[in-house]
């Protein structure tokens, strides 16, 4: 299993953190799991039974800057079956031993071990997508939530020297989702993804991406933020060949009680591998974010290049910025960097906009959307058919 | 060039033949507790404060996070070890081995040369204290800590361990109950110190535990420097040093405080300082962490007065079996505060330097300013560097800056300088040494020396 953190350097080892306190709330029982597990092929039948096992050793965390106590869990339901003509998408619960063995290969510890096993148990919709080598696809695979689905479990193949656009839309309606998605971009393959989390109810979405990245891969994930759910986000880029390429780029916006926990890890292995991570994020009314970037470069990738950077303005007094960037690097030949910054509007800019006519709140609002233009203006190349959506989304959240 | 590279390290690693009056048994008990202040002939208020701290200790866990401890096995540490001799003011009535033991430290030659005071410290007690006269005269205190305990109740009761509670963490708790020795300063209202005072530490005895207090009260307008100098010889055995520093800086008050910490290779340095500073006041710490087995260490400045500064500079180097966890904390508690803090680490021979941060900018804090910066140079690829900065900010008035680097020595600096005729290990020392340029220039000369020899000495035993 890929752990988020590991804590052992020759003989000497670091004090694990504890785990986080326990929640008590009413979880999943056998009943749940036998509906879960209702009509999975052989080999995935086997692989949920000891993910449950094991997800039965533990409690959901309390977790406290999320607020999870009083958590409500969706019901169980009998799974519908995937009626799809795409010939790259097939349904995980019915996937043969090579594929589980693939799923179970890309296991990881998530944003909480609990949270990730009940995805990849509990799941009411799950695709495995498989795109042959040298494929290029133009219009953007989407996933997207409904009513009945808010637990998603999703694999991504993409072949030697293929390319696919993904696009992940919450939606805005709903007040509870979990999802799951594990990609293996193999050589050569390069893949976009864009995922939107603006549900506008209060309550929680819980993200655990993975993405395995072969020689002279290349991953750009633009990950947006905002509406009124908090959301637990965690992506973790494995650059396993040589000149491998990810880059994380997130946008938030966090208003009334909403909480942004947002953890993204780049783990270099190979030689000549890229990873990027860029955030930038708003904070207003008792909006909350927790903004963790880690750059981690093991031994042996020798020329690597790591970089984070973040930027926080906080447009409230009771708004609350944490930033954890961390640069762990066992390699001396690399290089290797953070920047973080929290700060409010600069005043002076402030200043130059008023005088030339415009209120303090067109300005602010001036100021604040430059903070984003750039990746905003990427997302518009990138996902053309998108590019309304998002900048609609953030127009909503940052009235003033 | 070379006779300061290829250093002896006997300078620090021999042993003297000392006698103790009195080593208490292994393990921390109350018995221990109150063999202990029993022969320091403490009052009772002590006693009762070093129970509290013992009752707190029992109920404390491990940290969470850091350095393990596993093979630190408390049972087996000495926690008091009386070295037989009578406090002394001139040097030469020390017993002669201590003497000895000073005087290869270079101990004497820099207090004639660059300093108002001395307080040197052997295993559990203070050896030596003395303060030039004319420094007395001006009303400061610079005293061992049990002599204050008796002279100065009230100022002791007022900030022992009041900057760090026993609760705050299981090694403040253990200290609490067992400390012994360390210095005592008192500076009154609007007293620059003209020169700065010094503490040294020596550890001589195989599992023994050094726990010094170290409490400095920089009334209001005054200004001080004080230095804190440590080493121990290398045993087969774990040895284990937890001490605190607390320093109270008032209003307007300035306090430098330097540290070179070079304890042997077998030492657990789990070490506390912090720094409470008021209105308009100022905290520099100054740190160089060499020695040790495992350090942890993260000097912690609460700025509490509005316009109260914090800044850090500190250089910590993890040779071949090092482990060392440091860091800084700073808390921001009032508006207009301001924070720099600079660090640098040099990982070589296999060693691990974890850097931990807290910069902590509270609600109440409007205009403040903080800046943080990490660099950290790795030799060779079998070491490891790791910087995890944490950042707080809980208002939409102030500013946080934060940046890291991690990376190697410049093949093209080696190469240049290499073409100049130095091999290629004096130029990567060379490149050390300009890398630590900003911490050993705020050192005192002797000092600074002192460090670069140590890291020389480092250097030549992991990349030879």
């Amino acid at each position: 299993m890929e752990m988020t953190t590991d804590f052992v350097h020759e003989n000497y080892e670091m004090v694990k953190p504890p785990r986080r306190e326990e929640l008590s709330i009413k979880d999943y029982d056998n009943r749940d799991f036998l509906i879960s597990s209702e009509a999975a092929s052989p080999a995935m039948s086997a692989f949920m039974s000891n993910r449950y096992s094991e997800y039965r050793t533990l409690a959901f965390p309390s977790w406290k800057r999320l607020k999870l106590a009083g958590m409500k869990l969706p019901e169980i339901s009998p799974r519908r079956s995937l009626s799809c003509s795409d010939p790259y998408v097939r349904s995980l619960i019915s996937m043969n031993s090579d594929d589980v063995e693939l799923l179970d290969r890309l296991d990881f510890e998530g944003l909480d071990r609990k949270i990730l096993l009940q995805g990849d148990i509990f799941f009411s919709e799950g695709s495995m997508i498989s795109i042959p080598p040298n494929k290029s696809l133009d219009n953007p695979y989407s996933v997207a939530f409904n009513r009945d689905s808010r637990i998603l479990n999703n694999m991504f193949v993409l072949g030697e020297n293929s390319s696919l656009k993904v696009v992940v839309d919450s939606g805005r309606l709903g007040n509870w989702l979990l999802q799951n998605n594990r990609f293996l971009i193999k050589e050569g393959a390069s893949l976009e993804l864009l995922i939107l989390n603006r549900m506008i109810e209060r309550g929680h979405g819980f993200i655990n991406n993975l993405y395995l990245l072969e020689k002279n891969a290349r991953l750009r994930v633009f990950e947006i933020n905002c509406g009124n759910t908090s959301t637990a986000s965690f992506h973790m880029a494995l650059l396993e060949g040589e000149k491998a390429l990810a880059s994380l780029e997130p946008l938030f916006v966090a208003r009334g009680d909403t909480v942004l926990d947002m953890q993204y890890v780049v783990r270099h292995r190979a030689i000549e591998s890229d990873g990027r991570i860029s955030g930038s994020g708003v904070l207003l009314d008792n909006g909350r974010s927790v903004f963790r970037g880690t750059i981690d470069i093991k031994r042996g990738a020798k020329g690597a290049k790591g970089s984070e950077h973040s930027n926080v303005l906080m447009l409230s007094e009771s708004a609350r910025a944490d930033t954890i960037p961390s640069l762990l690097v066992g390699e001396n030949q690399v290089d290797a960097s953070h920047a973080a910054t929290v700060g409010s509007v600069d005043g002076q800019k402030l200043f130059y906009l008023m005088s030339r006519g415009l209120t303090r709140d067109q300005s602010m609002s001036i100021i604040v959307r430059g903070a984003f233009e750039p990746t905003l203006r990427e997302i518009d190349e990138i996902f053309p058919d998108h590019s309304e959506v998002v900048r609609d989304e953030f127009e909503r959240d940052m009235r003033f | 060039m070379r006779e300061e590279v290829f250093l002896d390290s006997s300078k620090f690693d021999f042993l003297s033949d000392t006698k103790y009056s009195f080593m208490s048994e292994r393990g921390f008990g109350e018995s221990q507790i109150i063999e202990m202040s029993k022969r320091k002939s403490e009052p009772e208020w002590m006693l009762q404060k070093r129970f509290e701290s013992f009752k707190a200790f029992n109920l404390s866990n491990k940290p969470g996070f850091g350095v393990s401890t596993e093979s630190l096995d408390l049972s087996r540490i000495i926690s008091y070890l009386d070295p037989d001799s009578e406090r002394q003011r001139s040097w030469d009535d020390v017993p002669q081995e201590i003497r000895e033991t000073f005087d290869r430290l270079g101990i004497p030659e820099a207090e004639r040369e660059s300093l108002a005071g001395v307080g040197a410290q052997f295993d559990s007690e203070i050896v030596y204290q003395n303060i030039r006269k004319e420094l007395e005269e001006l009303g400061i205190v610079f005293l061992d800590m049990e002599t204050a305990v008796k002279k100065y109740p009230e100022l002791v009761k007022r900030f022992f361990m009041k900057a760090v509670p026993p609760t705050d963490h299981r090694f403040a708790a253990l200290h609490g109950a067992v400390w012994s020795g360390g210095s005592f300063v008192y500076v009154p209202k609007g007293v620059k110190v003209p020169l700065p005072l010094q503490a040294y530490f020596r550890m001589n005895v195989e599992s023994s535990g050094q726990f010094e207090h170290t409490l400095i009260i920089a009334d209001e307008g005054s200004d001080l420097q004080f230095i804190e100098g440590c080493s121990a010889p290398r045993f087969n055995d774990l040895n284990l040093h937890v001490g605190m520093v607390e320093i109270f800086v008032l209003k307007d008050a300035k306090v430098r405080y330097s540290t070179i910490q070079n304890w042997s290779k077998n030492t657990y340095n789990l070490n506390t300082k912090r720094a409470v500073v008021e209105e308009g006041g100022t905290i520099e710490w100054i740190s160089g962490s060499l020695g040790s087995m495992k350090t942890m260490l993260y000097p912690t400045s609460v700025l509490r007065g509005r316009r109260a500064r914090a800044e850090l500079l500190g250089i910590t180097y993890a040779g071949p079996g090092q482990h060392m966890d440091t860091g800084s904390k700073v808390l921001h508690l009032a508006p207009d505060t301001s924070s720099l803090v600079d660090v640098r680490s040099i990982s070589a021979g296999g060693g691990w330097a974890f850097y931990r941060g807290l910069l902590d900018i509270s609600p109440r804090a409007m205009n403040s300013r903080s800046s943080v910066q990490c660099t950290a140079l790795m030799i060779d690829n079998e070491s490891r560097a790791d910087t995890v900065p944490i950042i707080q900010v809980m208002n939409d008035a102030a500013e946080v800056g934060h940046e890291a680097r991690i990376g190697r020595l410049g093949e093209d600096e080696i190469f240049y300088l290499m073409s100049r005729g130095l091999s290629e290990a004096e130029a990567k020392t060379m490149i050390v040494r300009g890398f630590m340029e900003p911490v050993s220039r705020l050192l005192p000369v002797e000092y600074a020396v002192e460090l670069n020899r140590l890291i020389d000495m480092e250097m030549e035993s992991s990349i030879g």
